[in-house]
């Protein structure tokens, strides 16, 4: 099966006053159609970077190599205008702010018809009909009343609902949702999830998440890829990652959240330190600093992947989580 | 003995006839050294609640005491010094760090006189300087960072600072709103940690907000559950977690997510938040509640004791005491349900 999107060897560098500064470095992402792929960190570990390169959306004195294919198709390189018609019609985005992505002054209808009519050249009506049929796929309620609403009129999550049915309106191959739950409270979350879940069975669109949340991945993702410092540290179906962590920072990540038991006794345990910053990154493995597993070799080589069959990979050759091992 | 004690409170913007009231009787104590959580939704009157607490506004009945003395806001340079042991920190730590000043000096502001060193100026500001930098480290920041500003900071460090700013008053209660909201899972877990440390060790009672109950209950010891404006569900954490007794608090437990790989979507609460201002009539949680029936809809439950130390304001406590799980819903229009309940399950993986 060709992926729908396939990240290789993606390197971002963005300027500072200091100079470019590498904030993503060498990422390997594969999304598979109707799949949902995950994509976790600590803030700051460049996976919001990492998604605004595939659409090409980083502003232009930033450097971006390696490679990103929708369908086969390169994106990294392509002249703006050919990417804008991609963004439009074939990826769309839903970032953790809805209202980043819809205009507060105009009616929720003609942002969904301009949108349809531009993109898919459809007529009024048509594009009008299409809009009603698509508030009613997110479930909102009254759909045809909502087209003369503005965005100021709805709750954070009813708003959040209308940025999915504009991502969804010319039936793109792939939707990016960054941090699309992370402002909402968890009753409104859940809905947004279970949405997110229909729509990629229902219309075989294939999402990349990108949470910090390790339980909203739990509930929807089917890969996950773990970041840290601009590198995937750890890739993986959900489960295993989730159940079985090999690298000792998603292990960590794990241990720091909040047990389903209320107030353990042994209380909460945090990875100890702060995340890098980019420019100013460890030696060896960036998480060397911070792992209670750490040995000699992890402060002076970069950590090569280690695969297991199951296309479980991390980059962790001491490997402290092996079967049979303690630790 | 409760140092803060908060009872039968109503909080309300605006004056007269256009008045609003967002908190509508809320009743809740603070011992020492106890970490009391108040979790419900945004918009249901937290931060407002959180204001009355330590003076920011005046309640429009009930009282505010603190250590047996009332909490009468004089406006906000003019705290009474009885209220220093009293401080809060806000969910945007601007609202507590001035951004043209030094962390360290304004650490330093906090400093009561009696223990801010004596002897000449000279020797007073070097002692306030080296316990700024005491309290930095006790809430895990290096102590260099007394020579920056605000901004110099990333949002992880500005919560810490803020919070020893608080500190530096050496406080018996802290109001803390939303500490969590702008860190992510390793900060959250260190901050949580932090915050059972000080209340353990310096015996610092806290009154904890948070939307997040996945969070707060894994330090709380008592947790007190809001809906628009009213405390809906009371008792220890441990018991409301294993064995709710109001809907709500159900429905809040249920809609979080784990992060157990086994692909679970959470439990969705139907409908919206609403406007504590324009409550529902009868119980206010009634229009989203899949327990609801007749009664509901005309007559507020009051919170009443369900068993020893717990209360819940619900008509049929006993009811949801007596099934094992919350109902399952389906995917519902974000509006208020109407469709029948229906189970829907994530096909296995
Ligand atoms: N416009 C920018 N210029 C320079 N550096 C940036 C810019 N935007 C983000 N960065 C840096 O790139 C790194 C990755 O950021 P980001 O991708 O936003 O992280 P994440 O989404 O994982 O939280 C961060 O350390 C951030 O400071
Ligand atoms: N200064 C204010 N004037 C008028 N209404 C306010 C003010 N502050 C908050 N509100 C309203 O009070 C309600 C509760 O707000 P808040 O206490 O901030 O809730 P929470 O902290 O639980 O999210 C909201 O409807 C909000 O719009
Ligand atoms: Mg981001
Ligand atoms: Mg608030």
């Amino acid at each position: 099966m060709t992926p729908v999107l396939e990240i290789r060897d993606l390197r971002v560098k963005m300027p500072t006053p200091r100079g470019h500064v590498t904030v993503v470095d060498g990422v390997d992402l594969t999304a598979e159609p109707e799949s949902i792929a995950g994509i976790a960190g600590e803030s700051g570990s460049g996976k919001t970077i990492t998604m605004l390169a595939v659409l090409g959306l980083l502003p232009p004195d930033a450097i971006v190599e390696g490679s990103a294919r929708l369908a086969g198709r390169e994106l990294i390189g392509l002249p703006e205008r050919e990417l804008r018609a991609v963004r439009g019609r074939r990826m769309a985005m839903i970032f953790q702010d809805p209202l980043a992505s819809l205009h507060p002054m105009l009616t929720i209808g003609r942002q969904l018809t301009d949108h349809m009519r531009a993109h898919l050249g459809l007529g009024r009506a048509k594009a009008r009909a299409r809009a009603v049929e698509l508030l009613a796929e997110v479930r909102l309620p009254d759909p045809a009343g909502m087209l003369d609403r503005h965005p100021h009129e709805f709750s954070g999550g009813m708003r959040q609902r209308v940025a999915i049915a504009m991502a969804l309106a010319c039936e793109p191959e792939v939707i990016i949702g960054d941090e699309p739950t992370t402002a909402l409270d968890v009753t409104v979350q859940a809905g947004i999830l279970r949405l997110l879940d229909r729509l990629r069975r229902e219309s075989g669109v294939t999402v990349v998440l990108v949470t910090h949340d390790l339980g909203v991945m739990s509930a929807l993702a089917d890969t996950l890829s773990v970041f840290y410092s601009g590198r995937v540290v750890e890739t993986g179906t959900a489960g295993t990652v989730l159940r079985r962590p090999r690298h000792p920072y998603t292990a960590g990540l794990l241990a720091a959240l909040p047990s389903p038991e209320a107030k353990v006794d042994q209380g909460v345990r945090p990875i100890p330190g702060t995340p890098p910053v980019p420019g100013d990154r460890p030696s060896g493995c960036a998480f060397h600093p911070r792992c209670p597993h750490g040995v000699d070799q992890c402060a002076v080589e970069v950590p090569a992947p280690v695969e297991l069959d199951d296309r479980h990979r991390f980059a962790c050759p001491p490997d402290p989580f092996a079967a049979g091992r303690t630790s | 003995m409760s140092r803060l004690e908060i009872s039968g409170v109503h909080v309300a913007y605006g004056k007269g006839r256009r008045a609003a009231e967002i908190v509508a009787g809320v009743t809740l104590a603070v011992r020492p050294g106890q970490i009391v959580g108040l979790v419900g939704e945004s918009g249901c009157g937290k931060s407002t609640l959180a204001r009355a607490a330590v003076g920011l506004l005046r309640p429009s009945a009930g009282t505010v005491t603190f250590g047996g003395r009332p909490v009468t806001p004089l406006g906000h340079r003019a705290r009474h010094v009885s209220l220093l042991p009293l401080q809060m920190v806000f969910q945007n730590p601007y609202a507590c760090l001035s951004p043209r000043r030094r962390i360290g000096d304004q650490i330093g502001d906090g400093f009561r006189d009696d223990d801010g060193g004596s002897g000449g100026s000279g020797s007073r500001s070097h002692s306030r300087s080296r316990r700024a930098a005491e309290l930095l480290e006790l809430v895990g920041l290096p102590p260099s960072l007394r020579e920056r500003y605000p901004h110099q900071m990333s949002g992880g460090q500005r919560q810490r600072a803020a919070l020893a700013a608080a500190l530096a008053p050496s406080p018996e209660v802290l109001v803390l709103d939303e500490p969590f909201a702008s860190l992510d899972v390793s900060g959250q877990a260190q901050l949580a940690r932090l915050l059972t440390d000080l209340s353990g060790e310096l015996g610092v009672g806290m009154l904890l907000i948070s939307h997040d109950l996945g969070i707060v209950k894994q330090i709380a010891d008592e947790l007190y559950v809001m809906y628009l404006g009213t405390i809906v569900e009371h008792g220890p954490t441990l018991e409301l977690w294993r064995s709710a007794r109001h809907p709500y608090t159900r429905a809040l437990i249920a809609a979080i997510p784990h992060a157990d790989g086994s692909g679970r979507i959470p439990e969705a609460l139907a409908g919206d938040v609403g406007d504590p201002r324009t409550p529902p009539p009868g119980c206010r949680f009634h229009p989203r509640c899949p327990y609801s029936v007749e009664e509901c809809e005309t007559r507020p439950p009051p919170l009443t004791e369900v068993l020893p130390g717990r209360a819940a304001a619900c008509w049929r406590h006993e009811d949801v005491a007596a099934s094992a799980d919350s109902p399952t819903t389906e995917e519902k229009p974000a509006g208020p349900s109407t469709g029948p309940i229906t189970i829907l399950k994530k096909e296995d993986r």
